[in-house]
């Protein structure tokens, strides 16, 4: 089972007049079980192009199928959505119920499930993210420090059990343990539930560690699919399209240009500490 | 003894001495018995986990929050007096978080002019003003645009523009990058820079850090209290320091750590991708 997006194309209109297209003719296929980091500059249509995934927006040409489920057509949307979990930016600003296990469980409940399926729900998706029950469950979400409100947010979206998590800048404004334990909390969904992760962010140290598949794109068009390995091996086209590249690729490219060549495609930590010990011990 | 005291005083632009602060119904206070010194020209970086205290800080420099107790002494004035407020505010220009909630205007010229206007400057005056400020922050061409074309890097460089144009002697950046692509932070940062090289005092709060690797001083911050403070180089030096705070080193700290570990030679001012490609070059 896939995403398979097919030759979609998208432009908004303001005043009735249809503006320049934001997502130009998109085609590719998201796998299951992938992690995808989703890299662009402001205004690439990286926003756009994650709410065609569970028909937020609709396309005017072309097709989003969610395990085969059209999501341009009204019947097939709710299956649709019940694939696609949606975290936007700063999901923590949407909490709204008294206390955090209310607002975990407004999605099953609103699934009109039995109480007790509610509960389950509501307590594997605060296991998830790491908020222990008992300490977590009667508190107001108002009174949880920042890197725990955006927690419970996104629990309230695994709460729905998606096969695809959708997450828009989901580090944003966190600290660095807090956007560690995001990362951290992705990685364990993808390999307890296979859930697979499709996240846009600007950290491009982030995306070369996690993701498996990096698309870049452009203008609203498609300017790389590829591993991170074979993308970030193309650093100067990056920085020709205002991207930067890992904090890896930068010492690579640094050290290539002072004539120590070095094999692209490094662009983690580990490849590189990999490459490092190697080398020397050939020296 | 007198004179001595006195010396001191005109060195130091800012100056909280016992500073404590509590928001209303929190279990904490948020700054506890801080003790600080910045000079005339200096560049300092605040840094600390979510709630650790940073923007309360920053946000006594101008007087938006009063300490409960002890003092905040800014250009020789105490902030407690309300008849130093004004004139106090007059030498911190701030710039915060949401690019969008600064700009008032829907011209760029008439954004950076708004200030110098409310304080009833010469009209002659104003525009000598509004260009420099445009010029400083690169902006000049844009000085007739509309300011919601603009992507969010030149918005805060905007909103730097109309502080700048209220000639403070002081800047105060409140996570001002947070909500920025790598290209709009790197823009922003160099205008800091370029901006610090002039003589500015800056202080900047940020989560990044990256951005504070061009820094004087970087002060540490962890649960309203000063626990670190010293060059970029002394504190990405304290694993156990940052760890503790909950913060993690810039990437190429941790890849340095890392190459050292396994036996290689570096020196240990290393900070940025850059320094450590020349490093390994050479050895």
């Amino acid at each position: 089972m896939s995403i398979v997006i097919d030759h979609l194309t998208f432009a908004y209109t303001e005043g009735g007049k249809r503006l320049e297209p934001t997502l130009r003719d998109l085609t590719f296929t998201i796998e299951e079980g992938a992690f995808l980091g989703i890299i662009g500059h402001t205004g690439s249509g990286k926003s756009t192009f994650v709410q065609h995934l569970n028909g937020l927006l609709a396309s005017e040409k072309g097709m989003v199928l969610v395990d085969g489920h059209d999501v341009s057509v009204k019947a097939e949307r709710r299956k649709a959505r019940e694939l696609v979990g949606m975290v936007f930016q700063y999901p923590e600003y949407q909490l709204f119920a008294e206390t955090v296990f209310e607002d975990v469980a407004f999605g099953p409940r609103n699934l009109k499930l039995d109480e007790s399926d509610v509960k389950t729900r509501t307590e594997e998706a605060m296991k998830l993210v790491g908020l222990e029950l008992e300490r977590f469950s009667s508190r107001s979400p108002f009174e949880l420090s920042g890197g725990e409100r955006r927690r419970a947010a996104i629990a309230g979206v695994l709460a729905m059990r998606p096969k695809y998590l959708v997450l828009d800048e989901p580090m944003a404004g966190l600290d660095p343990k807090g956007r560690e334990s995001i990362l951290a909390l992705l990685e364990s969904l993808r390999r307890d539930t296979n859930c697979t992760i499709i996240m846009i962010s600007h950290s491009m140290d982030d995306i070369a560690r996690h993701a498996t598949n990096v698309l870049v794109l452009d203008h609203g068009a498609v300017s790389m699919y590829d591993t991170p390995e074979r993308v970030f091996a193309r650093g100067e086209e990056l920085q020709r399209l205002g991207l930067s590249v890992p904090t890896v690729t930068q010492v690579c490219m640094e050290m290539n240009r002072l004539g120590v060549p070095i094999p692209t495609g490094i662009c983690t930590r580990d490849a590189f500490i990999r490459w490092f010990t190697e080398e020397r011990a050939h020296a | 003894m007198y004179t001595v005291y006195l010396e001191q005083e005109d060195s130091f632009l800012i100056r909280f001495e016992h500073v404590t602060y509590q928001y209303e119904n929190a279990e904490a206070p948020a700054l506890d018995d801080i003790c600080l010194t910045v000079e005339k020209g200096e560049f300092l970086a605040i840094v600390g986990h979510n709630g650790s205290g940073k923007s309360t800080l920053a946000k006594h420099i101008n007087g938006l929050l009063l300490p409960a107790s002890g003092t905040v002494t800014v250009c020789g004035l105490d902030t407690k007096i309300e008849e130093n407020i004004l004139p106090i505010r007059q030498q911190v220009g701030m710039a915060f978080q949401n690019p969008d909630n600064q700009l008032v205007t829907t011209v760029v010229e008439e954004d950076v002019a708004f200030g110098p206007e409310n304080l009833g400057i010469a009209p002659d005056e104003i525009r000598t003003r509004v260009d420099e400020a445009l010029a400083s922050v690169g902006m000049t061409a844009f000085a007739e645009k509309a300011v919601h074309h603009l992507s969010g890097g030149q918005k805060q460089r905007i909103a730097i523009a109309g502080i700048l144009a209220l000639r403070p002697e002081i800047l105060v950046l409140d996570e001002a990058t947070a909500m920025l692509d790598p290209m709009g932070r790197t823009e922003l940062l160099e205008t800091v820079r370029s901006l610090h090289d002039t003589g500015m005092t800056v202080i900047m709060v940020t989560q990044y850090m990256e951005e504070t690797t061009g820094c004087d001083r970087i002060v540490v911050m962890n649960r309203g209290r000063i626990v670190g403070i010293g060059t970029p180089q002394e504190i990405f030096s304290k694993a156990d320091l940052l760890s503790d705070s909950n913060l993690v080193p810039p990437e190429a700290v941790s890849i340095r750590d890392l190459l050292k570990q396994r036996g290689c030679d570096l020196p240990d001012d290393i900070l940025t991708a850059k320094q450590l490609a020349e490093a390994l070059c050479r050895s």
